[in-house]
């Protein structure tokens, strides 16, 4: 049993380990993971107490490495630390969203799939009215009015209208894999009801992973702007409160001094992104024999 | 073609519950959820020392008319209210937010039409330009770029192309949607100065829409050069210029048409950042300093016609969308 699962363990790496650009992709991910999670027991907890007002705005350096290689920010306080503590709740925050939105669009695009007739023209209706709607918007004024900090709240209003797309494809998706030979054959053969489920889902699993990475990678933008541009209240942690001191209290957008301070944290979210579209587009040449000839 | 009735008619039948569905929506966030904002405003004044009646009179100027009344009774005058143009009035602005909105529609509208337009031209230019050179090495260079610059957010590049050509070296105006001394209109003059000011907002909002223009034309355009009607007229020699403009060109832009269509009402409401970043007149910005200013009656008046535009341009896109492409006429649903 052990050995088998070693060796599915070690199929996997080399699967990952040939498409370039996803593990590319891959090894970035990890990074930033290892930043949030690792990187807290190595980085002092940023504190006013490592702040120096004398050192406000200094680009980067290898002074007390690795302290300083990001600069200080507007009251002389070393960008690192902020970076890293700053990395869990949104990698917290975008994974809780992302899954949500896998969850209820799986789910709900099932159902509409296996159910037919009332409930697949009702959740498809509902689905169209989903995504006619302009989830960006509402998105703000949720946030704004809920003014929360709370993980969960913020996944469930980033994700709220993100999985109607989803659902939509797994719908047809199901539609068509129903009326597949393999599985009227499973049906009558008489397997479980779970065991045809799986054979349903198996084949979508790597466009659900697709999904999955794209849409970590949009909530990433989402969630840093609602920060950023103060639509959420900035009490903790994170990159998006950064840029938003940066611009709001430390005036970096109007003085040349404050050009780091902007700078890295943008960098550091692009990299991020970047990492999760790598794996995204790994994953769909995995998937897609036509674009793995490329 | 009846069928094609009956689709639309479905659609806008659709469209009229969904706008509806907002509208009740946007009413129990306004009026009736615990912490509304009518009850707060109301408690803001009466913490201030006003008598209870002076405070419900204000906040029926401001919310409308039916502060007052039972629930249902409110609800049916809200609706009578939007019906006839009342949105209520801003309370920072002082003034009715249908007009508020009137005012700054048309700066959004340019600013998103302008990107769009901008953007899907190039787009499908390049794309054309990979499905041409499919497979080689030009084709998966712009696709790793493309990929890589569909990750960057409009509002970080909007910051760096603001550092860079406004704020470090002075190529064009930091912010404003026209220049002080200029009178907004129609004449020579205002519209040079507004290009002036809106070439920054327009590129920082069209340069990431780019890559996906890209990618969608070339996964169109190589999927339908493995279509037989292809091939044959390869076999038959008909030149390769032909082949890509008429045989695969037409074809792949038809459904990124249809979402350059759809992508506009959706992009009216997403242009905020790139307006609040540029102090730029329009309902974006509107939108963000009505929620950071906690003035609901002008943000909820804002939601709601970014809505209902979005939707009626959805609405358009589909029926364009049917007659550009017959197959959808034919009633696949």
């Amino acid at each position: 049993m052990k050995n088998k699962f070693v060796i599915s363990l070690y199929r996997l790496f080399k699967l990952i380990y040939r498409n370039k650009i996803f593990f590319a992709g891959f090894i970035i991910f990890v990074f930033y993971i290892l930043m949030g999670t690792v990187g807290l027991l190595i980085i002092p907890y940023p504190s006013p107490s490592l702040a120096n007002p004398f050192n406000a705005f200094q680009p980067p350096s290898l002074n007390h490495f690795p302290l300083y290689i990001f600069g200080t920010d507007y009251e002389g306080e070393p960008l690192l630390p902020e970076i890293v503590w700053g990395t869990p709740f949104i990698l917290e925050v975008t994974s809780i969203a992302s899954v949500i939105t896998i969850g209820v669009g799986l789910i709900l695009g099932l159902l509409a799939g296996f159910m037919g007739r009332f409930v697949d023209l009702a959740l498809n209706a509902f689905f169209e009215i989903i995504l006619t709607l302009p989830g960006f918007p509402i998105t703000l004024i949720l946030a704004t009015i809920i003014h929360t900090s709370n993980p969960l709240i913020l996944a469930g209003i980033l994700s709220m209208f993100s999985w109607a797309g989803l659902a939509k494809a797994i719908r047809s998706f199901t539609y068509s894999l129903k009326k597949q030979e393999y599985i009227t054959m499973a049906k009558i053969l008489g397997l479980s009801k779970i065991r045809i489920l799986k054979e349903i889902i198996y084949p979508m699993s790597s466009y659900i992973l697709v999904h999955l990475f794209q849409d970590m990678m949009f909530y990433v933008f989402g969630l840093v702007a609602l920060y950023a541009f103060g639509f959420l209240p900035l009490s903790n942690n994170n990159w998006g409160v950064i840029l938003n001191f940066a611009i709001s209290i430390g005036g970096a957008i109007y003085s040349p001094l404050g050009f780091w301070n902007l700078i890295i944290p943008m960098i550091i979210i692009i990299i991020y992104e970047i990492g999760l579209m790598m794996m995204s587009i790994g994953l769909g040449k995995l998937v897609d024999p036509r674009l793995r000839e490329y | 073609m009846n069928d094609f009735f009956k689709w639309i008619i479905k659609r806008i039948l659709l469209a009229i519950i969904t706008i509806y569905v907002v509208i009740t929506a946007t009413y129990i966030l306004l009026y009736i959820s615990p912490g509304n904002p009518v009850q707060i405003y109301i408690d803001s004044l009466l913490a201030r020392g006003y008598s209870k009646e002076y405070a419900l009179m204000k906040a029926r100027e401001v919310f409308g008319n039916y502060v007052n009344q039972t629930a249902f009774q409110a609800y049916l005058s809200y609706i009578n209210g939007l019906l006839h143009g009342d949105l209520g009035r801003s309370l920072i602005y002082h003034e009715p937010v249908i007009k508020l909105i009137a005012l700054e529609t048309p700066y959004t509208v340019f600013l998103v039409s302008s990107s769009l337009i901008l953007s899907y031209i190039i787009g499908v230019l390049i794309g054309l330009l990979t499905a041409k050179y499919s497979g080689g090495k030009i084709d998966s260079l712009i696709t790793i770029l493309s990929a890589a610059f569909n990750s960057i957010p409009n509002y970080i590049v909007a910051i760096i192309l603001l550092l860079f050509f406004a704020i470090y070296n002075n190529y064009f105006p930091i912010s404003g949607s026209y220049g002080i001394g200029v009178h907004p209109g129609f004449n020579l003059p205002f519209i040079i100065n507004m290009l002036d000011h809106y070439t920054l907002p327009i590129l920082s909002f069209s340069l990431p829409m780019i890559p996906g223009w890209i990618l969608s034309i070339r996964s169109a355009a190589f999927s339908i050069s493995q279509e037989d009607y292809v091939r044959y007229a390869k076999l038959r020699g008909v030149k390769s210029r032909t082949i890509l403009l008429n045989y695969i060109g037409k074809t792949a832009v038809i459904p990124s048409f249809t979402r350059l269509m759809y992508s506009f009402g959706l992009l009216l409401g997403s242009a905020t950042f790139i307006e609040s970043i540029f102090g730029l007149y329009g309902i974006g910005s509107l939108y963000a300093t009505a929620l950071t200013s906690k003035d609901y009656p002008l943000a909820i008046g804002v939601l709601l016609v970014i809505v209902i535009i979005s939707i009626i341009g959805n609405i358009l896109a589909d029926i364009i969308y049917g007659i550009l492409d017959p197959r959808v006429r034919v009633g696949e649903e």
